[in-house]
């Protein structure tokens, strides 16, 4: 599956990161290169628990994250917290959502559906906050990659109703967010 | 990612394999027990919807998955590929009573 994905991602010209990094010279980074454990985990985790619980009565036992820090307007701390699932999943992508820590639990910034991994931040901005890339396939809609570009409130939350995004924007300086599908189980 | 005609998202059903997901019979039995659980799940969370909503909403989760689902009979779509995933299934089934 992996292989197929390569081989897909190569149809759209997507090159490897670093790759681009070092053609390009591009200094910017993304606050992490790696979903590491940090001390936030228990603390996210209860916040996903509490919030992502849908109806109680109805035990869910598939639901799965995977967390990775970011900063899209470069100085908030944030996490970009990607769920998958029977619940949060379907034949158009899964479920994202960006998060701000408040004290000791977070809050939610933006819910993103239909994602699907890679998620790429790029260099560019628009009202200040970095653009994102991400991929719009299945429900209908044909292999595409499509930009989100913060309109000074918010991202577009339904990536797939975002606009195309180029190849050679796609290649450009960026980044890939290091999530994966696996993740680590919600719920016990 | 999406597999087969149905595009079952093999993440999020870690039971079904690839070659079962290509393999229509297994796959259309498979996505019949999806809309299945998640119209019971609709069904038992959402209590106010209408038959009519109930299947728009079943075909969307199916879609962007049914915890996506709001239960506000004006938003059911929302969030769905085109925003319309759901009404768009419920129209395009109107095309096989003919």
């Amino acid at each position: 599956m992996f292989q197929s994905l390569i081989d897909w991602l190569g149809e759209f010209m997507w090159r490897p990161p670093m790759i681009v990094v070092i053609s390009l010279g591009c200094s910017w980074q993304i606050s992490a290169c790696a979903a590491v454990p940090s001390a936030g985990d228990a603390a996210l985790k209860a916040f996903l628990q509490e919030n992502l619980r849908g109806n109680p009565q109805i035990e869910d036992r598939t639901t799965r994250f995977v967390a990775t820090p970011v900063s899209l307007d470069d100085t908030t701390p944030m996490e970009l917290v990607y769920v998958s699932g029977q619940r949060w999943c379907g034949s158009g992508g899964c479920t994202a959502y960006l998060l701000k820590q408040e004290g000791s639990s977070f809050k939610v910034t933006q819910k993103f559906t239909l994602v699907r991994l890679p998620i790429r931040v790029l260099c560019s901005k628009s009202n200040g906050w970095r653009d994102v890339a991400m991929w719009v396939r299945g429900g209908g809609s044909s292999g595409h990659a499509v930009v989100l570009r913060f309109n000074g409130s918010r991202y577009p939350s339904n990536p797939s109703l975002a606009p195309a995004v180029t190849s050679a924007e796609l290649a450009g300086c960026g980044q890939d967010l290091a999530l994966s599908g696996a993740g680590e189980s919600l719920y016990p | 990612m999406g597999a087969g005609v149905f595009q079952i998202d093999l993440g999020a059903n870690p039971n079904v394999t690839a070659a079962q997901a290509f393999n229509v019979p297994f796959a259309a039995n498979y996505a019949a027990g999806m809309l299945a659980s998640n119209s019971a799940y609709l069904g038992a969370t959402f209590p106010n919807l209408t038959s009519a909503q109930l299947l728009q909403a079943t075909a969307a989760s199916y879609n962007f998955g049914v915890g996506n689902i709001s239960g506000n009979p004006a938003t059911i779509d929302v969030g769905s590929t085109g925003n319309n995933y759901g009404s768009n299934v419920v129209g395009l089934m109107s095309c096989f009573n003919h």
